[in-house]
């Protein structure tokens, strides 16, 4: 982590705003999958038996909706304990 | 016409409100969020490179985001639909090693002369004519390519509403400009990178199920009863594949000079590794797009071919549906909201991609220089998003132009053909040979993309083989070209190219200690995953 530090500070270039993109786009992400997981499974609960031709014999939406949720999750865990935020965390407590 | 009809009569499409709410759902994020960051964007550096300050992970994933357009999404679908299993050599050939050069080779160039786009660095390289005439044809090449994605987001559209083409393309204008007036395009990283997951997890399980239905591979390649559509090398000793080209150009048409073309040059795409927030992030980037890419061989191909199971008929008829169709026959409604909403963000993110590429050609590489040279970074900013209304109004027309041709990716391995590959040989002589001078790069890339449109025009053939040889004869042509001429003018002093050319330039070592993120073992896993792919499909 500290010689990841050190080489960070070596070669950053002159900060802009866009320095918390990427904790932005990881909640922004994860927050959209976790709404289409969310409405897939309620769908899926609702209104089971939905016909299509290529009917496969189960229910597509509620076990698409499941994967949905958990990677919704997974990303929502993964930006939330990147070290980036971390340390963000740290800089935040030290001033 | 009544084909078609018979066609589409056996995949219907039972949208409800509840699709609708999923799309809307997305629009809402991807309009928020650029609302948001329109606030926050207060220079032009920050509009066009996000302020170089993103880890790896996103600008990998914004990379290959702003790759994957209607052309990867649709138009792969559509070839597979087409030509089989072959259409896989455009992610695999056709993309892996190109995306392992550009990593090890051109991003430390560009990372080090800090040029905003391909225009910039051919002006200091070669000269001012050189530049001008590229920028030109690279706004051309962006408008052409952006109609792609509005040609194919309004298919979709004439699925799901059942509208008619224009009024279709029409919408789809309508949209795409809205998204760009309300700051879409500042959030264009952002939505790259929604755009990757969206379209996984579209794609994913329309894979899956449809596998499940048809009897896993064996299954699909009985009920298509195309043996050669299940290979992507074999007989092309000769021409009797799907593909109908020799190995040689697939190889050194496609997989060098197109695809080195695109990956090298098209600074939509490069300029994402740009916005990484050091030199071994930015090396990274490439490299971390190219796993899934490697994926998207798969993703992208099958469901074009597992629709041909349903409707046998679809590569002559209209492949362009392909992948909409194979999701309308194997999608509930609310699937297929999240699955037509995958397709939409690529249509989205592509054409903002090429739209964002149209404004800053136009506004640093030809108005400024050209047109108004001392204006305020305000000034600028403005002009580019007056190019970016009329780059989407200019779109409406070239859409139409894709009705010509018998697929997407017909049509743009066309457009790759003219445009990307002479200007790969420019690029290339001018980075690895200091003796090519400035007008013997102007004069090449000049006699290269004349070259790739008068052999189109005068075979008007739209064939992916016929596209992988043309880009490789404007490819050489340009190379000789650049060379004769250079070879009569005067060579640059050293002292000028220093920073452009490979050997007169001070390359900054990327210092990166997890051996798991250092270029070269990315790079080697990446290939030997290729290499084992082709020989499993050979």
């Amino acid at each position: 982590m500290t010689e990841q530090r050190e080489y960070l500070e070596e070669e950053r270039v002159p900060e802009h705003s866009g320095t918390n993109h990427s904790m932005a786009i990881g909640f922004y992400i994860s927050a959209l999958v976790l709404i289409f997981g969310i409405t897939l499974v309620l769908a899926g609960m609702l209104t089971p038996g939905q016909q299509t031709e290529g009917d496969l014999g189960f229910n597509v939406n509620l076990w698409w909706g499941l994967v949905m949720v958990v990677s919704g999750c997974v990303i929502l865990g993964m930006t939330l304990a990147s070290p980036r935020r971390r340390a963000a965390r740290q800089a935040g407590n030290r001033s | 016409m009544t084909g078609l009809a018979l066609l589409q009569s056996k995949v219907q499409v039972n949208d409800t409100w509840l699709d609708y709410f999923i799309i809307a759902v997305y629009f809402v994020f991807v309009l928020g969020i650029g609302a948001v960051l329109r606030t926050k964007m207060q220079t032009s550096e920050d509009y066009f490179l996000s302020g170089r300050s993103l880890p790896s992970w996103i600008t990998g994933l914004a990379f290959l985001g702003a790759n994957l357009g209607a052309l990867e999404i649709m138009g792969m679908g559509a070839g597979a639909a087409q030509y089989g299993i072959m259409q896989s050599h455009y992610y695999w050939i056709g993309a892996i090693p190109a995306m392992v050069f550009v990593a090890l080779f051109m991003i430390p160039f560009y990372y080090a002369s800090r040029v905003h786009s391909v225009p910039g660095f051919l002006k200091l390289r070669y000269n001012e004519a050189t530049r001008g005439f590229n920028a030109i044809l690279f706004a051309i090449f962006m408008l052409l390519l952006s109609g792609i994605n509005m040609y194919a987001m309004a298919l979709v559209f004439q699925l799901l509403l059942g509208w008619s083409l224009t009024a279709s393309i029409f919408l789809s204008a309508g949209i795409v400009l809205g998204y760009v007036v309300l700051g879409g395009l500042s959030s264009s990283i952002y939505n790259e990178v929604l755009q990757f997951f969206l379209i996984t997890l579209g794609l994913v399980p329309l894979v899956v199920f449809g596998l499940i239905d048809v009897g896993g591979l064996s299954g699909l390649k009985e009920s298509i009863g195309k043996p050669e559509f299940f290979h992507v090398w074999a007989n092309t000793g000769s021409t009797d594949n799907p593909f109908a080209v020799q190995w040689f150009y697939i190889v050194f048409g496609l997989g060098l000079v197109q695809s080195f073309g695109y990956w090298c040059t098209d600074f939509l795409v490069v300029q994402r590794a740009l916005a990484a927030e050091d030199l071994a992030a930015s090396q990274r980037t490439p490299l971390i797009a190219a796993f899934p890419k490697l994926m998207y061989g798969v993703l992208a191909i099958f469901p074009g071919l597992i629709i041909l199971s349903i409707l046998p008929n679809l590569g002559a008829n209209d492949p362009n549906n392909a992948v909409p169709y194979a999701m309308a026959y194997y999608f509930p409604t609310g699937m297929l909201g999240v699955g037509l909403t995958a397709l939409l963000a690529a249509f989205m993110s592509g054409m903002a991609g090429n739209v964002t590429a149209f404004n800053t050609v136009w506004t640093y590489d030809i108005y400024k220089p050209y047109i108004n040279r001392d204006a305020t970074d305000r000034h600028y900013l403005n002009v580019g998003r007056i190019a970016t209304v009329a780059g989407v109004a200019l779109s409406v027309l070239t859409a139409y132009l894709v009705l010509g041709f018998a697929s997407i990716i017909d049509y743009v391995q066309v457009l790759h053909g003219i445009f990307l590959a002479p200007l790969f040989g420019t690029f290339l002589l001018g980075m690895f040979w200091r003796r090519s001078t400035g007008w013997g790069g102007f004069f090449g890339l000049v006699a290269g993309t004349v070259t790739g449109l008068t052999m189109y025009l005068i075979s008007l053939d739209s064939g992916l083989g016929a596209s992988m040889a043309r880009a490789f004869w404007a490819w050489i042509v340009c190379l000789a070209v650049t060379i004769a001429v250079s070879l009569l003018t005067q060579p640059k002093p050293d002292s000028e190219l220093r920073g452009l050319v490979w050997g007169l330039t001070e390359q900054k070592e990327a210092k990166e200690k997890a051996w798991y993120k250092k270029p070269w073992v990315l790079a080697v896993t990446v290939l030997a995953i290729t290499v084992a792919l082709n020989i499993y499909f050979w």
